[in-house]
């Protein structure tokens, strides 16, 4: 007798397992020179996956992520936002304008596999740390600029928040209602997108190179990133000749596929896309018969005719709580959701099991959460050790374990305004109760 | 002297080369049986950009996928213009895996496979025979990639296993929409959570899905091995939501329903001008200062003189309506001259606009030709047709569009000459007993 497959996969995929996997990157080093949100969050992806990231920031106060958090309210003096984006990285003070920290960088460099940056364009051409300079010194190297617009064009020199990436690239036009302010649209889809996308051409330069021996030069921008996700709409828009209309909750190209509200004042979403999970809503509803109706028995016909379907559905919904249109979906086979808020999120058992939810010791936070991998892996998954640091937390670690300084060359280094640590700002040092003296990994 | 940097960096490129270069993937042969499945198919088409040897596998009725069009709009022998745009480069096989003969055929065709991609309700492909736990029996090195609504695993997995995923399923549960909305002044639906206006959590989970399948062949290239992938749209969109840590300090849901205006930085928002919407930006001091005096409105500077007095909910509020007194006297391009006329005078400080542009007036800015963004072919099943490119450039091995979606099957006699030897006649019997 085989098996039940979900006790096979609870064992295939045990996130109790996960430190007694390997790691599918371990080996691969990463020098991340990126600020804010896109790049951090790309060099995180590489870090939650086994590379050794170092994230080389300006001594003193650092970077420019650090200054800002959610209504100003910095717990544990530091911003979520940098917690969120700064996974699993060693954090190096280093002055990249000081010629004998530019000669550290270069060495570093020759020991490293990928860069990540995202100034404006030039900046670092300029500095002396472009690709132009550093493929001569490793012409393995696979480096990775991401910007608003991208290195070349037009506007290669458009400085760029996520903001103005989501208002020049259609993203915000096609969402929210028409004849209100499009949406500014939350947790800078431009940036967070476009980490994952910079993340996953990174890893398919990696295997070219694995096999070939060659690096390369990467050009990932925020406003193309977010102009690849609106897909068919340019095709559309093309072939019809009119814009896009903003549409709320409803998806233009299923249905149905809105949010209703519910008898307990929740917003649920439902969407049925094939005829299959249609005939399941209309059980559900215990209207069988309407999935026989020749105006909704098919998707083009549902789409014809998706007011009159969604009415009924609105009035259905209306009538129940949430919690049982959500058992019912289970039940019946069609796509039911809350729109739930973080504190439920948080909460989630299904997901805290998965390790979405991941709960960890911090070493600078102590109890403390982050988001799991969304690919679970069940032969290399990835992991979340710490989080943000003060600048320049890992400098010892770093000039010793990779470059043999001691311990008085390192204090020159720092004299000389080579390396440096953290400056007494919000944001920046390390928060009440750590005792950076007392911590081996400061003091290495 | 030195070239500069943005004619250096397009020169790495070769734009008019690069389609005469290897894709990073091109080594690879994924079968992507996914039904009804718009992440899985974001994810296939991706690596098949990527170069990679996508084999669509469909039921011989052909993947529902196809009928969704955008307002019931534009069908190509019934085929919608999401189904045709990521179908994009792959080939075209049918196979009815519901019958024992064509799993049979599948198991066969698995011995060519580096990677599958499925979206069955967990468990059903096991159920079938044709899970990764028998896959990996007959090709151990096999990458098997899944996709569903609440993943292979878990307490939830077994019960909810029927649920489809989709994208306003991701974008819900996930927490995403709750921060999508207005000020409760705005009254409904304006005030009640709203979905992105395109396929935001299905699309990034595709994403991460093909960044998973990467991660897996390169981790394949050193040990051999092989491993199953499980991604739904929830925790796509968990990753990109930064509200958990926010719950755990403070064991309180972050309340984000905030537009137009911001929770984290201000100035930071879109405003109405004389001819559209303008995103303007000035949160830092001297951008602050750039902005409000460029608009004429000084005396804003000694009201509100800080970032801690700027990001005040009640203060954001005075703010954004006395900006919108004077946006609204402008266009977006006497915006714009107010900005260079400040940097020409090299004055202290940066107001950032940026235009809420629609997508008809992005396809007609020449930024996004020079950049290749848009390829209009004509194509002779679409017709005349604008599709998107592949938007991620790199150097040595590009990606590319190379066609759209072809019809259900059109390439069967191909593929499976190619791959299992079969010919006309064997075919013939497996069209006729309904299994291709």
């Amino acid at each position: 007798m085989e098996e039940d497959y979900f006790s096979w996969t609870e064992k295939l995929f045990d996130p109790k397992q996960t430190f007694l996997k390997p790691e599918a990157l371990r080996g691969i080093r990463v020098l991340d020179l990126s600020q804010v949100l896109i790049g951090p969050e790309t060099a995180s992806l590489f870090a939650e996956f086994g590379a050794e990231v170092i994230k080389i920031e300006p001594p003193g106060m650092g970077e420019l992520l650090r200054s800002v958090d959610i209504w100003a309210r910095f717990w544990k003096g530091h911003s979520q936002g940098v917690m969120w984006v700064q996974r699993n990285k060693y954090f190096f003070g280093l002055n990249l304008k000081h010629p004998k920290g530019k000669a550290i960088f270069y060495e570093l460099v020759k020991q490293s596999d990928i860069i990540v940056e995202n100034y404006v364009p030039g900046v670092m051409d300029e500095l002396g740390v472009g690709y132009r300079q550093l493929k001569d010194i490793n012409p393995k190297i696979i480096y990775i600029s991401i910007s608003g617009f991208g290195q070349w064009g037009e506007r290669w020199n458009w400085p760029s928040w996520d903001a103005a990436a989501q208002a020049a690239s259609g993203a915000s036009a096609v969402s929210g209602y028409e004849g209100r302010v499009p949406a500014k649209l939350p947790y800078y889809p431009g940036d967070m997108l476009g980490g994952a996308a910079a993340f996953m051409v990174g890893l398919a330069a990696l295997y070219h190179r694995e096999k070939t021996g060659e690096g390369q030069y990467i050009d990932v921008t925020q406003a193309e990133n977010l102009a690849r996700h609106l897909s068919f709409i340019w095709s559309y828009v093309a072939k019809k000749g009119e814009d896009w209309k903003r549409q709320g909750n409803r998806d233009a190209s299923i249905s149905p596929a809105n949010a209703f509200k519910s008898a307990d004042g929740r917003v649920v979403t439902i969407t049925a896309l094939t005829d299959e999970q249609f005939k399941g809503l209309c059980n559900a509803m215990g209207k069988p018969e309407l999935a026989e109706d020749e105006r909704f028995a098919t998707l083009p016909a549902r789409l014809k005719n998706r007011d009159e379907i969604e009415r009924i559905i609105g009035e259905w919904v209306s009538a129940r709580s949430s919690e049982e249109i959500i058992q019912l979906s289970a039940k019946h086979g069609f796509s039911a959701g809350v729109a739930r808020d973080g504190l439920e999120v948080y909460n989630d058992e299904h997901l805290r099991a998965r390790g979405s939810v991941w709960f960890y010791d911090d070493p600078m936070f102590g109890d403390m959460v982050a988001a799991g991998s969304p690919m679970k892996m069940s032969e290399t998954p990835g992991r979340i050790n710490w989080s943000t640091h003060p600048v320049g937390y890992h400098n010892r670690y770093i000039l010793k374990t990779l470059l043999g300084f001691s311990d008085d060359e390192i204090e020159e280094l720092k004299k000389e305004g080579v390396i440096g640590y953290w400056i007494d700002f919000i944001g920046r040092k390390p928060p009440e109760g750590v005792e950076p003296e007392k911590d081996p990994i400061f003091m290495w | 002297m030195l070239m500069e940097w943005h004619e250096v960096s397009k020169q790495y490129f070769e734009v008019e080369r690069a389609r005469f270069k290897k894709g990073p993937l091109e080594d690879i042969v994924v079968f992507d049986i996914s039904y009804a499945s718009p992440a899985a198919t974001f994810a296939s088409s991706v690596l098949a950009e990527m170069g990679a040897e996508v084999i669509k596998v469909e039921p011989p009725d052909g993947d529902p996928l196809r009928k969704l069009t955008p307002f019931g709009e534009f069908y190509f022998d019934g085929t919608g213009l999401p189904f045709a745009v990521e179908g994009r480069n792959k080939k075209y096989m049918t196979l009815d895996l519901e019958k024992e003969e064509g799993r049979e055929l599948f198991k066969q065709l698995i011995l060519h496979a580096d990677v599958v991609i499925e979206s069955f309700p967990p468990g059903y492909a096991d159920e079938l025979g044709i899970g990764y736990r028998q896959l990996r029996e007959i090709k151990p090195d096999i990458i098997y990639l899944a996709f569903s609504a609440y993943g292979h695993f878990g307490p939830k997995a077994r019960e909810f296993a029927k649920v489809p995923d989709s994208n306003l399923l991701g974008v819900s549960m996930s927490g995403y929409m709750m921060a999508n909305r207005e000020l409760p002044e705005a009254g409904e639906p304006y005030n009640l959570p709203t979905a992105p206006g395109f396929w935001m959590a299905t699309n990034l989970a595709g994403i991460y899905g093909a960044a998973g399948v990467v991660l897996a062949l390169y981790y394949r290239l050193k040990t051999g091995k092989g491993q199953m992938i499980d991604v739904t749209s929830i925790e796509a969109m968990n990753k990109v939501t930064l509200q958990l840590i926010w719950s755990h300090a403070f064991n309180e849901p972050i309340n984000v329903g905030v537009l137009p205006l911001d929770y984290a930085v201000f100035p930071y928002a879109y405003w109405r001008t004389k001819d559209g919407y303008v995103f303007a930006a000035g949160f830092t001091d001297p951008n602050f200062k750039a902005l409000v005096t460029q608009l004429g409105r000084e005396d804003l500077i000694e009201k509100y003189p800080n970032v801690f007095a700027r990001i005040k909910l009640e203060n954001q509020k005075v703010l954004y309506e006395e900006l919108q007194k004077e946006f609204e006297k402008y266009t977006f391009a006497e915006l714009v001259e107010k900005m260079l006329k400040w940097r020409d005078e090299g004055r202290e400080g940066v107001a950032v606009y940026s235009k809420i542009t629609t997508p008809k007036e992005v396809l007609e800015e020449g930024y996004w030709r020079e950049r290749e963004v848009f390829r209009e072919i004509v194509d002779r099943r679409y017709g005349e047709i604008t599709v998107i490119n592949p938007v991620w450039k790199l150097s040595q091995t590009p990606l590319k569009l190379k066609w759209l979606a072809k019809k259900a099957g059109e390439d069967n006699y191909f593929l499976y000459k190619k791959f299992l030897g079969l010919g006309r006649k064997e075919l013939g019997d497996l069209k006729n007993a309904g299994i291709i």
